[in-house]
């Protein structure tokens, strides 16, 4: 049995292709479809899921929200009051295992392989991570897709008869992404992406927050951020009086810390106007991706809208406005995404079935690669050489010169990211390569190479006799080993999940 | 009060459309630098982009402006104290990231094709005493995409004249010239770099190019083997020629691409061919076979299915007239061989996918022929028999 996941920031989903080859949502033990991506180390017990978002009043120190922003991040790790220490990937494995579990127990059959769902512009390591998660979690995973690939493939819009371009505004919990891509049949080419690693329903809590914690110091003297217990409650409250403003014009929040109280009432346009500047944020990143595209507004045939925040009607105006279409939103803006990987699950499963044709997806790489280079006032910035939003595989060259006579060492730093600034970008690889003794400014050539498995080949040439000088190869980097993987996999497998 | 032209880099003297361009750009830059991988980074973009959505709001609109900017100049003490306290403090540092910005801009003006305002902006770029080879580039291409060609060449001497020994510089106004048809004069300004540098392979290499330019390849060819004769295994002249052919190819697909989108006539397809071939001949790199893979495989790739299409869907259109009897078979074959060699002679067009994503017409009119020959013939066939018929009528009445 193979299954699709929607791995999110705030929720995670679970979806099959029944007989029929109608997509099927698997609801977990507790009955729901959605199931909140939190973890909860309750005494000597682990409960994820809705169970663990409704007691983490109680202990807020042992709950773990938000793990997927920290996927691919090495430092990061969590302590419960056992004691015990978790790496994000292993946080993960825990959501994974009891979506897993609990599908097995609804269907009856073991699930052995799945495809997890990532958004278009997380980084390799992140994906990597991703992967490393679900090996932990004893699933095999047979792919990690684009988010926005899988909400088209759910939309079915591979098997149309028009080759179309379709904008995605995936706006979730935690994090934004919007994608173009160009679909003609079974042929998917992304044509750009971005995204906002931080800007989701989350933050529009926060603003909900924010209002009622004012309120609260202004009235009482009291800041609730102290207070651990109310800070989680009125967390949950936050959630809930957005999600009301999508379909009423008013709500009412009250919360009580340390015996005193207050009720407040929340209008939408009160809503509208605080989260306005988020929501213009996306705009810019969806002109940032149209142009990027090389398309106009009027070459977009179809814009989809994915992740629960796309049900406040402001951003479907927002959305509307940009892009002068209106976008479909037909199916469960919350399940989109696991249905489309499960159809991909099930198209990759079927492979040696030659009925079913493969569906092709063409990438672009998500950021842009570069090198560390001196400026003309002795600045190191980033020079970007294979900028973002190329299609993959590809291969792009810059030359520079030597900085001095008969340089004999130059450091090589390849850069992910767009800025020049090397404050705001990642240095993926560093390697040092001995050169031939050359006057100041001798011309030599980098080449950095995309392929289509993600692995970044680099080259320096140099050009005046046109020799190489090495090269080097930047896998896929884990933040895991494969003993490290198997050692949590056999930890992970002890725990039981409730 | 919040200096925001201090805290967020903002020229002070922008306004209008060169403001509103300035507060976009820095924006879309600050959104992204809400992903930094240093959450204190990250946090940092987000403070900056509060302030910058309350400037966006005060700047951009005129009364709100002269109101703040009044007001800022009379807390002016306050920050003239602040400035007074760091003196150390480079003022460049700030200064050079706002020119920075600037040079983006005006890159960006040129680049969609507001040519007017990314003068005006390297004018006031040029007017605070930077002087950076990207401006005197952008402001000298924008003329010249202007046809103010005095103008841009204006710019790049100045340039010249300002730092006679940049010998780059010199070789950008050679290339300008050529660019433009003045090519004697081009050549008059590589000869200036050679005569102080006569082992200078660069400013060969755009001799070359300017030979490319007139189209006189051939002594484009002569200038290449006298100098792989004079300099043999001199890589720096290989590779620069190299990349003039490459840039002359590139300037056949521009050519086409301003026009249907594809290297129209077979010439031209042989052409940039040609070119890349030269370029690759001369510097093998991976980049140039790359290249020469992409052009002769479309080449060939176009050339095979265009024959292949064409006689396919003639050979059917002559088929289904055999059916109808002899002489409708007979025009259709003569048709199919005069279409087919017009077609391929002349007018069959190469398809670059580079280029443009576009069908070629090609496989559609190969199709419309083949159906219209089968119509014709059936007319033809129609007619016949009518004819035929009414012979044999008045023959037997």
């Amino acid at each position: 049995m193979v299954v699709g996941i929607d791995l999110g920031t705030t929720n995670s989903v679970i979806a099959y292709i029944d007989a029929s080859g109608n997509p099927q949502i698997i609801p977990n033990s507790e009955g729901s479809r959605i199931m909140p991506s939190v973890i909860l180390f309750d005494g000597d017990s682990t409960v994820v899921g809705q169970t663990a978002k409704d007691n983490a009043d109680m202990d807020p120190l042992n709950v773990v929200q938000f793990v997927k922003r920290q996927m691919g991040n090495s430092n990061y790790s969590f302590i419960n009051s056992r004691d015990e220490v978790f790496t994000a990937e292993e946080l993960s494995a825990l959501i994974l295992k009891k979506l897993k579990t609990d599908a097995e127990k609804a269907l009856g059959e073991r699930i052995d392989s799945a495809v997890i769902t990532v958004p278009a512009y997380f980084n390799d390591t992140q994906r990597k991570a991703t992967q490393d998660a679900g090996e932990i979690a004893g699933l095999n995973v047979i792919a990690i897709i684009n988010e926005p690939t899988a909400a088209a493939l759910a939309y079915g819009l591979s098997k149309s008869s028009e080759p179309q371009n379709v904008l995605v505004y995936d706006l979730g919990g935690g994090t934004f992404d919007v994608t173009i891509m160009h679909i003609n049949h079974d042929d998917i080419v992304i044509k750009a992406t971005n995204g906002i690693k931080n800007l989701g329903g989350f933050d529009f809590d926060n603003c909900i927050m924010n209002l009622v914690i004012n309120k609260f110091k202004e009235e009482h003297g009291i800041d609730l951020m102290d207070d651990d217990c109310a800070y989680q409650e009125l967390r949950e409250k936050a959630e809930n009086a957005k999600k009301a403003l999508s379909s009423k014009n008013r709500t009412v929040i009250s919360l009580m810390s340390q015996g005193k109280g207050i009720k407040m009432e929340i209008t939408r346009e009160q809503f509208e106007e605080m989260i306005k500047p988020l929501i213009d944020r996306t705009a810019v990143l969806m002109e940032m991706v149209l142009e990027d595209s090389g398309l106009e507004w009027s070459d977009i045939d179809k814009v989809l809208l994915v992740g629960g925040s796309t049900r406040i009607p402001a951003v479907q105006e927002m959305v509307t406005r940009v892009t002068g279409k209106v976008p479909s939103h037909e199916l469960n803006p919350d399940e989109v995404v696991a249905i489309g990987a499960a159809y991909y699950a099930s198209f990759l499963d079927s492979k040696e079935d030659p009925k079913v044709k493969k569906t092709k997806i063409t990438d672009v790489n998500s950021h842009s690669l570069g090198v560390v280079a001196m400026g003309e006032d002795g600045k190191e910035y980033n020079e970007i050489i294979l900028p973002r939003n190329t299609p993959l595989p590809s291969s792009e060259f810059k030359d520079f010169c030597t900085l001095y006579d008969d340089q004999e060492l130059i450091k090589l730093q390849i850069t992910e990211g767009e800025d020049e600034d090397l404050d705001y970008v990642n240095i993926i690889g560093t390697s040092l390569l001995k050169i031939k003794k050359r006057p100041k400014g001798s011309p030599i050539r980098v080449i950095i190479g995309y392929d289509t498995n993600s692995i970044i080949h680099v080259r320096v040439i140099d050009l005046i006799d046109n020799t190489d000088l090495g090269e080097m190869k930047i896998e896929r980097n884990s933040n895991l080993s494969e003993e490290e993987i198997v050692k949590k996999k056999d930890n992970i497998s002890k725990i039981t999940i409730e | 009060m919040i200096n925001y032209y201090q805290e967020l880099d903002i020229p002070q003297e922008l306004t209008g459309k060169e403001l509103e361009a300035y507060l976009k750009k820095t924006r879309q830059k600050l959104i992204l630098r809400t992903n930094a991988p240093d959450p204190e980074k990250a946090l940092e973009a987000e403070r900056k982009l509060k302030l910058l959505d309350e400037a966006i709001s005060i700047l951009c609109d005129k009364s709100k402006r002269a109101k703040y900017d009044k007001q800022l100049a009379k807390s002016g003490s306050s920050t003239e104290a602040a400035a007074a306290r760091q003196p150390e403090q480079p003022q460049t540092q700030s200064t050079d990231a706002s020119v920075e910005v600037l040079i983006s801009v005006a890159e960006d003006m040129y680049n969609a094709g507001n040519l007017q305002n990314a003068i005006n902006t390297c004018n006031k770029i040029l007017a605070n005493g930077v002087k950076d080879k990207r401006v005197y580039y952008v402001l000298a291409v924008s003329y010249y995409e202007l046809n103010k060609t005095d103008e841009a060449l204006k710019v790049l001497q100045n340039a010249v004249a300002e730092n006679p020994d940049n010998f780059e510089m010199i070789l950008y106004l050679a290339r300008l010239s050529a660019l433009i048809g003045r090519t004697n004069e081009a050549e008059k300004f590589i000869n200036i770099v050679l005569e102080k540098q006569p082992d200078n392979t660069f400013a060969y290499a755009s001799l070359v190019e300017v030979e490319l330019i007139r189209g006189n390849n051939a002594r484009a060819e002569q200038i290449i083997a006298d100098i792989n004769n004079r300099y043999p295994n001199d890589a720096v002249f290989k590779t620069n020629v190299s990349s003039a052919f490459e840039r002359a190819a590139k300037r056949v697909v521009s050519v086409a691409k301003n026009g249907a989108g594809y290297l129209a006539s077979k010439q031209d397809a042989e052409k940039y061919v040609t070119y890349v071939t030269k370029a690759h001949d001369l510097n093998p790199s991976e980049h140039m076979k790359n290249e020469l893979d992409i052009a002769q495989g479309q080449f060939r790739k176009r050339f095979d299915v265009a024959n292949w299409k064409g006689f396919a869907c003639l050979l059917v259109a002559c088929l289904l007239t055999l059916l109808m009897g002899a002489l409708p078979f007979i025009v259709c074959v003569l048709a199919t061989i005069v279409l087919t060699y017009f077609n391929f002679k002349e007018n069959w067009q190469i398809q670059r996918k580079i280029v443009t994503g576009k069908k070629d017409p090609v496989d559609y009119i190969f199709i419309l022929l083949g159906l219209a020959l089968v119509i014709v013939a059936a007319i033809v066939k129609f007619a016949f028999n009518l004819a035929q018929k009414s012979l044999k009528m008045q023959y037997e009445s």
